[in-house]
């Protein structure tokens, strides 16, 4: 029989705990970028693995993604351009066709597609990699050395991961754009170089950034949250879990700061809803 | 049991100093009222029961873990749990730790796994890093396997590896936990060798945990026996075994 003060308890108890893992995770967080200060500190000569780690973790998450994003990319933008060349100008809003291209595709589905993908396959990687680490006691091993994790591990990460999250943002997009209008041409024939330049006309370089915020946005929520799981780990039954806990943690934790950001910035991000809005 | 007493502005001339360490861990009883101290030039083999802890209480002694006990650690005259986090890093970059299960990082090759301590704390460029560690490399035997990942290694090249790493930052402090575990007869001979000559130098420490007899009388290190959670220690220890 299920006590009402069991749930309450259960309940409290989950509560106490994603505050401290909020906190621990802000910690990892700010301890990252103050690694990354002192290695960028050109008067440092210490921890010289820094750039093979984040070569590393570059070729891992950003070149060996390359042809899974491509292919998404090419997908997304093909059905999204071939749909709304078919059904736009049937409600009058044929000319839209780069704003809505740009606002759809570049702006909303290609971060969030790449982050999904990154999350999936690199993210849990690095969570995996990391818990199995902390089981056969290497963390120990580098804390017995006089390495701090954060330095050699979670820094790294976390340099390499906005990186390649700003790369395949970009190429997402492009592959998306001029892909995705030559998947169109083959398929239902459309004025190819039209298209392309109503395309690009419509990105503006607000939109760069826009992309480029997201993409360090996106790196940062994954690298400290696979990071943050992996090194929790305690023992080797844990890390199943915390794969699967990172994932799902990690894609909360960017739909609360998109909302956080659209609730702030409505107006600036969105300055084609002023007319709705006043 | 009292501690001696001193005066605290005195510098401490223990590097390595337990005072009445009791630990639980689960309402088990691992080690009570344990106090050593080790100075520069000595070493001490403590040989341990197997399950009983012997893991748990080397990280006691280094300061590595976080498991509750009662007593203090000191390491250079000061309380392990006072020291800022940055501070104890740099002193542990002058410190060995072989582990029980050797730790190598999985995903660098011998050679990264020897080179790791020194081009995090070394001020040496990297071309001076590899001479070094190539010369390691050269002296412990091990140049057919330095492109392998630890996973091909067998125990007893893991091992070597193990102490190859430990000992390539000149540590002043040398930690070995089951060092001879898993070792055939040949790489054991080459790892005690090892030992014996990382002791003969000057201003060094070692402390060994081992359940290995053959291994503490192969290094002839004063010997201490933990028995029933309580530690004796070897006559000349009795500076401290009095306290």
């Amino acid at each position: 029989m299920i006590r009402f003060y069991e749930i309450t308890e259960n309940a409290g108890n989950v509560m106490i705990n994603l505050y401290r893992n909020v906190i621990h995770m802000i910690y990892l967080w700010s301890d990252t970028i103050v690694s990354l200060l002192t290695v960028l500190n050109p008067f440092y000569k210490g921890n010289k693995s820094f750039r093979r780690q984040v070569s590393f973790q570059i070729l891992f998450t950003g070149v060996e993604a390359f042809w899974l994003i491509g292919v998404i990319a090419l997908l997304c933008g093909g059905t999204v351009i071939i749909q709304a060349i078919n059904n736009m100008p049937n409600f009058g809003v044929g000319e839209y066709f780069g704003k809505l291209f740009k606002i759809f595709v570049v702006r909303e589905i290609g971060p969030i597609v790449t982050f999904l993908l990154v999350m999936g396959r690199s993210g849990t990687a690095l969570t995996a990699y990391l818990g199995n680490m902390r089981v056969n006691k290497e963390i120990t091993a580098l804390e017995a050395m006089g390495i701090q994790p954060v330095d050699y591990l979670v820094m790294p990460t976390f340099v390499g991961m906005v990186l390649s999250m700003i790369c395949l943002n970009f190429y997402f997009a492009i592959i998306a754009i001029v892909g995705g209008l030559a998947v169109a041409e083959i398929i239902i024939h459309i004025p190819y170089m039209i298209y392309l330049q109503k395309a690009f006309a419509s990105i503006s370089l607000f939109d760069v950034y826009f992309i480029l915020g997201k993409s360090v946005i996106s790196g940062m929520v994954i690298s400290i949250v696979s990071c943050f799981f992996g090194l929790s780990v305690k023992n080797i039954r844990e890390v199943s879990m915390v794969v699967i806990k990172s994932f799902v943690v990690c894609g909360a934790i960017r739909v609360v700061i998109k909302v956080i950001v659209i609730a702030a910035f409505f107006r600036v991000l969105f300055p084609e809803a002023r007319a709705f809005f006043g | 049991m009292k501690i001696k007493k001193r005066n605290k502005d005195e510098k401490s001339k223990y590097l390595i100093e337990l005072n009445n360490v009791t630990c639980r861990i689960d309402n088990n009883l691992l080690c009570e009222n344990v106090s050593f101290a080790l100075e520069l030039g000595s070493h001490l083999t403590i040989l341990w029961k197997d399950g009983l802890g012997k893991s748990t209480f080397m990280e006691i002694c280094t300061g590595l873990t976080n498991v509750k006990y009662q007593g203090t650690v000191k390491h250079y005259g000061k309380n392990v749990k006072q020291y800022a986090n940055d501070i104890i890093m740099k002193l542990r970059s002058k410190t060995g730790y072989v582990f029980q299960n050797s730790a190598l990082i999985s995903n660098h090759n011998v050679f990264d796994n020897i080179a790791l301590p020194l081009r995090y704390h070394s001020q040496k460029t990297n071309r001076e890093i590899d001479h070094i560690v190539n010369e390691i490399i050269t002296r412990y035997e091990i140049q057919e396997i330095q492109n392998l990942l630890p996973e091909m290694l067998t125990t007893s090249q893991s091992k070597i590896v193990a102490v190859a790493r430990a000992l390539v930052v000149k540590p002043i402090i040398l930690f070995l936990d089951e060092p001879s575990l898993g070792l055939d007869h040949e790489s054991f001979d080459f790892v005690v060798d090892h030992l014996k000559e990382f002791a003969q130098q000057k201003n060094t420490i070692t402390l060994v945990l081992t359940k290995s007899l053959s291994l503490s009388k192969a290094l002839q290190y004063p010997v201490a026996v933990f028995f029933k959670q309580k530690l004796s220690l070897p006559n000349h220890f009795g500076d401290r075994k009095k306290q």
